[in-house]
């Protein structure tokens, strides 16, 4: 186990927790002070991507920073919006949760681990590795092989809960997130530019939960068109230059 | 010499010229890409007036196409397609400048609406730090 807040350095807030939150009012609250059991020096930011619902009163009652975007940008746009506050603000890490319960925010120390000792720029919590973890359904199971297959086979990066969105990211990794994040479904194309950046990317295993509150974000018939999406996506940021860091920038 | 159908095409790119000018004026439609309208109209009239039929009788065999009018809208399709990919292209650089905005947006509202939190814990020093506000005391909710 991590002793968090020395660990992190002498300031309590260089650690910015991201809850992305689409009308997730009945559910964010119990997550909220999940996180704040299990990682009490961080900043908590709640991005409220154009919720309907009282999300956002919610998240401030329970001690959160609360962004809200003036529309529905999507899960992609909202994370992005936590990067952008993490690299304005002087964080040393990031980490992206979801708000409706089914990351565990227990699990938050051992994610943390491979960034604090340095051996990784950003850390994927999967499901599929020793820690007891709820499964996923079968056909979504398959999608999650099937985008991790493709990862692997397009880049060197080896993750086998690709499309996980609980992760944990170093400055450097936020920072290059912050300017180029994939829309609308970004999980598996944000490692293929992760990965062919350079950046080290590590698994670890993290206890997930089937969703109590809320309804996924992906029926079924659009879930097919999301797979045809995000594959092509990670083909095309293939044939793109890999993303390049500012300070490698000649000025 | 003019056909009933040069006529007709001339005075249908003559209409599409004028309706693209009115809306200009009454600023639904911005100039830049009035002027891809009026390019398209423009090159109607040109190509009607010139006598386009005759050079699509010559185009049409090298394009392996018997029956001339329908290389003409083949031609033509092509064209709008173009446009429409165009179009695409732009509504995506819009999509995305609208992202950034947005984004930009709520964070500067956070930003505002922590600063002041802030001002009001100095006027109300009795106030506890660690407790968050409802959301009836910030702006904009």
């Amino acid at each position: 186990m991590i002793r968090a807040p020395e660990d992190l350095g002498p300031e309590p807030s260089r650690l910015l927790v991201v809850v992305p939150a689409f009308n997730e009012a009945s559910g964010i609250g119990a997550t909220l002070d999940e996180i704040h059991n299990a990682a009490p020096q961080a900043t908590v930011l709640v991005v409220d991507d154009g919720s309907t619902d009282t999300t956002a009163a919610v998240a401030l009652q329970h001690g959160a920073r609360v962004a809200r975007l003036p529309f529905n940008l999507g899960i992609g746009g909202a994370v992005q919006t936590g990067f952008r506050h993490a690299a304005d603000g002087p964080f040393d890490i990031a980490i992206q949760i979801d708000a409706d319960g089914q990351h565990v925010p227990a699990s938050i120390p051992a994610l943390l681990q491979p960034l604090l000792s340095g051996e990784a720029d950003v850390v994927v919590g999967s499901r599929f590795l020793d820690v007891e973890s709820y499964r996923s359904t079968r056909p979504r199971l398959f999608g999650i092989q099937l985008l991790s297959w493709l990862a692997a086979r397009l880049t060197r990066c080896r993750v086998r809960d690709a499309t996980s969105g609980f992760r944990a990211y170093n400055r450097r990794a936020f920072s290059l997130l912050a300017d180029n994040y994939p829309t609308d479904y970004p999980e598996a194309e944000a490692l293929v530019l992760m990965s062919r950046a350079g950046l080290r990317v590590r698994e670890v295993g993290v206890a997930m939960r089937p969703r109590v509150f809320g309804r996924s974000s992906i029926g079924r018939f659009r879930s097919i068109h999301y797979m045809f999406k995000v594959m092509f996506a990670m083909i095309i940021s293939v044939l793109r230059k890999p993303l390049r860091f500012r300070e490698d920038r000649p000025s | 010499m003019s056909t009933p159908g040069q006529l007709a095409s001339v005075t249908s790119s003559l209409i599409v010229i004028l309706l693209v000018i009115e809306l200009v004026r009454r600023r639904k439609l911005s100039e830049r890409f009035s002027l891809i309208w009026l390019f398209v109209a423009g090159g109607m009239v040109v190509a009607s007036t010139l006598g386009f039929g005759s050079l699509i009788n010559v185009i049409a065999p090298m394009m392996g196409i018997r029956y001339p009018p329908s290389a003409l809208v083949f031609l033509a399709i092509l064209g709008l397609v173009a446009l429409c990919l165009y179009f695409s292209v732009l509504i995506s650089r819009l999509n995305e400048q609208n992202r950034i905005l947005a984004q930009r947006m709520a964070l500067m509202e956070l930003q505002v609406a922590r600063r002041d939190d802030r001002n009001r814990e100095e006027e109300q020093p009795g106030r506890d730090l660690q407790q968050p506000l409802s959301s009836q005391d910030r702006p904009g909710s």
